[in-house]
């Protein structure tokens, strides 16, 4: 179990202790924007800073071995018996908030901004919510778990395909291949749908750039990505 | 290519890409085209099988790696995986510091280049796996569905497998 305490007191918010409102996270200390904030000391916190207080004390709340054994268990699960992400972050989801202590909310915060980061989103998420329950400790584990099981048991087949000599599954694996461009085509609009629905005529624009680009220019392709990510910062931001 | 410069290659290539098959392009460009370490067949393989196991959609980069160097290879792969895993929760700080919105423009910016260059990827891939018409069937319908319906990857590829028991 873990609960929300103060940073300055130690005491819980709700039993008597006014500072956990005006506690400036620990990533605000000196800046700006935190001197911004003890001028509106009086004002409520936005709730992602309140989940991002609980996470740092949560933390050091949930080390024992027994509860890290579990918690790694649930990684897992999620990891080795669902194929893709979305499969494998509902079951992490309802594990996490029915026998860890976590809200359904911090799952999504956690699932929010492993969008976000560069990499495999999955893993990323595992390192969060790993980091939130456990530390770092856990959360290197949880990234361990979840990419060295699936990744075993990927090499396995690959392993199994190349030495096999059957016609049945030199079959199965051409109409399997036309099946993988198919999932690599629909994800790829799968991707661009809700960036489109954001961003519609700038988003165009940079997905047609890009095409065009990839088609008719000798251009890397690492530095379409880096030219796209630098105008994205500046015609993409959220206004 | 050592399995150390091959971790080199996947890291680069992971740390540009926001989603699992966005590093295709990339590793395509880099392996196929430059190196010419791999085939656009293994390349669809490696898709394939990576469809067929437990795990993100990423993991494909490491049966890219088995096959390019076999076991450190892969291990390479796994390793290039898990590096930008460890940096979230730093990230997760930067978003709170309140440089979230130019961050996300710039993860907007490289999502739907990265989609462009995966559109352009596929239909450079799709000629190599659409061996016969009814095979380019199942590339065109298999993406339509995926792409306007919620169907999850994984029955595509197992629709796809038992056309190949059935067909043959």
């Amino acid at each position: 179990m873990w609960f929300l305490i103060c940073l300055v007191c130690s005491a819980k918010p709700f039993d008597g202790c006014h500072h956990i409102l005006n506690a400036e996270p620990p990533g605000l200390a000196g800046t700006d924007s935190g001197r911004a904030s003890r001028g509106a000391a009086a004002q409520p916190r936005p709730v992602s800073i309140l989940i991002f207080v609980e996470t740092r004390v949560a933390s050091s709340d949930m080390d024992g071995p027994a509860h890290s054994r579990s918690a790694l268990g649930a990684f897992l699960r999620a990891s080795s018996l669902h194929i893709g992400a979305a499969a494998a972050t509902a079951s992490l989801r309802e594990e996490l908030v029915r026998d860890h202590g976590l809200t359904p909310q911090d799952v999504d915060a956690a699932y929010a901004v492993s969008r976000v980061t560069p990499g495999t989103n999955l893993l990323a998420l595992y390192a969060l919510l790993g980091h939130r329950l456990g530390g770092w400790t856990l959360a290197v584990k949880a990234i361990a778990v979840g990419s060295l099981v699936p990744a075993s048991v990927a090499v396995l087949i690959a392993i199994l395909y190349s030495r096999s000599t059957s016609p049945i599954i030199a079959d199965v694996m051409a109409w399997a291949r036309a099946g993988g461009v198919a999932v690599f085509l629909g994800a790829a609009i799968r991707l661009l749908r809700p960036q489109l629905a954001d961003h519609p005529r700038v988003g165009a624009v940079f997905a047609f750039a890009a095409i065009l680009a990839a088609w008719l220019l000798p251009v890397n392709l690492c530095a379409v990505l880096v030219i796209a990510g630098t105008a994205g910062a500046i015609w993409l931001r959220p206004r | 290519m050592t399995a150390l410069a091959l971790y080199w290659l996947f890291l680069r290539v992971v740390l540009l890409s926001f989603s699992g098959f966005a590093t295709v392009p990339l590793l395509r460009e880099s392996l196929v085209l430059d190196h010419g370490i791999l085939t656009d067949t293994q390349l669809n393989d490696a898709i394939a099988i990576s469809q067929s196991s437990p795990g993100p959609l990423g993991l494909y980069v490491v049966v890219v790696g088995h096959f390019v160097a076999g076991l450190p290879g892969a291990l390479a792969g796994v390793m290039a995986l898990a590096t930008p895993a460890v940096l979230a929760t730093p990230i997760s700080r930067l978003l709170l510091r309140g440089n979230a919105g130019t961050l996300q423009g710039a993860c907007s910016g490289i999502v739907i280049a990265s989609c462009g260059l995966m559109v352009i990827t596929g239909i450079r891939l799709a000629p190599q796996a659409a061996v016969t018409p009814w095979h380019a069937v199942l590339i065109i319908v298999g993406a339509v569905l995926l792409a306007l319906t919620k169907i999850t990857p994984v029955w595509i590829i197992a629709a796809a497998a038992v056309l190949g028991l059935v067909l043959r």
